[in-house]
């Protein structure tokens, strides 16, 4: 397996083990989620690999080549207006008790922003850890270790807008340099080459050289 | 006699407050500022629409969002829903007059009806607040 597969499923797994009902950890690249969907169980954090770069060098065909990737987090936080429902459905409330209430009303727009900015600092902490610089890849057998390893950009979306659940997303690039082995797909049978230099006049192999002996 | 634009208005009686042959559902308006109906009768007919397309802020990419719509005479009211405020909205989100209705909240009203004599009220749903 190539080593970016490996690290997105230690990002996966990394996450996943740190949820602690705070967000729900997606593992791939999801198809747009509806907003209902997304309520249900509050946040998402959805994770894959979005791009790399192997920039050529002198491993030569054979590798190892370096590989600069990028894996992609999507935070999604979904929000409805809060307040005091059970007084705005209640018949017997007075009137001046729905206009406390709905004075009281916390706009959907403002909790899901807030709520994402809380995702977002759950997240890059646990990414960031110092403990989780490997990303757990050290505990394997031989350990692996990754270079580089840093958030570099987080971005966070507009709402969207008018929806009666309000639905604020942002994404966060997370980098790091890995050397990705050329395996091979199926194999190939081949016929080896033995190649022998044969220097007339060199006896005892020195190749060439002309050494003054005593 | 009367003119093109008052016909259209009245004739939102039928299209849009008709329960029987036009698009009514019954709806309730909150006043933010009294409390209490923003209409006289128990409760106000309008046209209710759940889902409609929108567009993607981020990407331009046409998306079908829920959104819900309440769409109300503007004659029908004692007094029009003014950009933000928070007025409360009770309404059915399936199309049937004997739905229970859910609480929806608008701090969005759009005048864009207003050479008819409607307005559009865009809801956001609502939950408990936890203390």
């Amino acid at each position: 397996m190539m080593n970016f597969r490996l690290v997105k499923s230690k990002i996966v797994a990394l996450l996943a083990a740190e949820e602690a009902g705070r967000y729900r950890t997606i593992g791939y690249q999801h198809q747009r989620e509806s907003a209902e969907e997304n309520l249900d169980s509050d946040r998402s954090v959805q994770v894959f690999y979005q791009r790399g770069t192997l920039p050529k060098s002198t491993g030569g065909i054979s590798g190892p080549h370096k590989h600069n990737m990028v894996f992609m987090l999507e935070l999604t936080a979904s929000k409805v207006a809060e307040g005091q429902l059970d007084v705005l459905e209640n018949p017997a409330s007075t009137p001046a008790q729905i206009i406390a209430a709905i004075q009281t009303f916390q706009a959907a727009s403002s909790l899901a922003d807030d709520s994402v900015d809380e995702l977002i600092e759950i997240v890059y902490q646990i990414i960031q850890d110092a403990r989780n610089i490997d990303f757990g890849l050290e505990l394997e057998v031989p350990p692996i270790y990754v270079s580089s390893r840093n958030i570099e950009t987080i971005t966070k979306h507009q709402p969207l807008p008018k929806g009666d659940v309000v639905t604020i997303t942002a994404a966060m690039e997370i980098e790091c340099t890995m050397d990705e082995q050329v395996l091979g797909e199926t194999g190939t049978d081949y016929e080896s080459t033995d190649t022998v230099l044969d220097i007339k006049g060199d006896d005892v192999e020195k190749t060439g050289v002309l050494v003054n002996e005593p | 006699m009367t003119n093109l634009r008052e016909l259209a208005e009245a004739d939102l009686a039928i299209t849009l407050e008709d329960s029987v042959n036009g698009f009514g559902l019954p709806g309730i308006l909150i006043d933010p500022q009294t409390g209490v109906k923003a209409h006289t009768a128990d409760e106000i007919f309008g046209q209710i629409i759940y889902d409609t397309s929108g567009v993607d802020s981020e990407t331009g990419a046409p998306i079908i969002v829920h959104r819900a719509v309440f769409v109300v005479r503007r004659s029908s009211l004692l007094r029009v829903p003014q950009p933000g405020e928070l007025w409360v909205v009770h309404m059915p989100t399936i199309p049937s007059r004997t739905a229970p209705k859910e609480t929806f909240v608008c701090d969005n009203p759009r005048e864009d009806g207003g050479s008819i004599g409607f307005i559009r009220l865009y809801c956001t749903r609502t939950k408990q607040a936890t203390p």
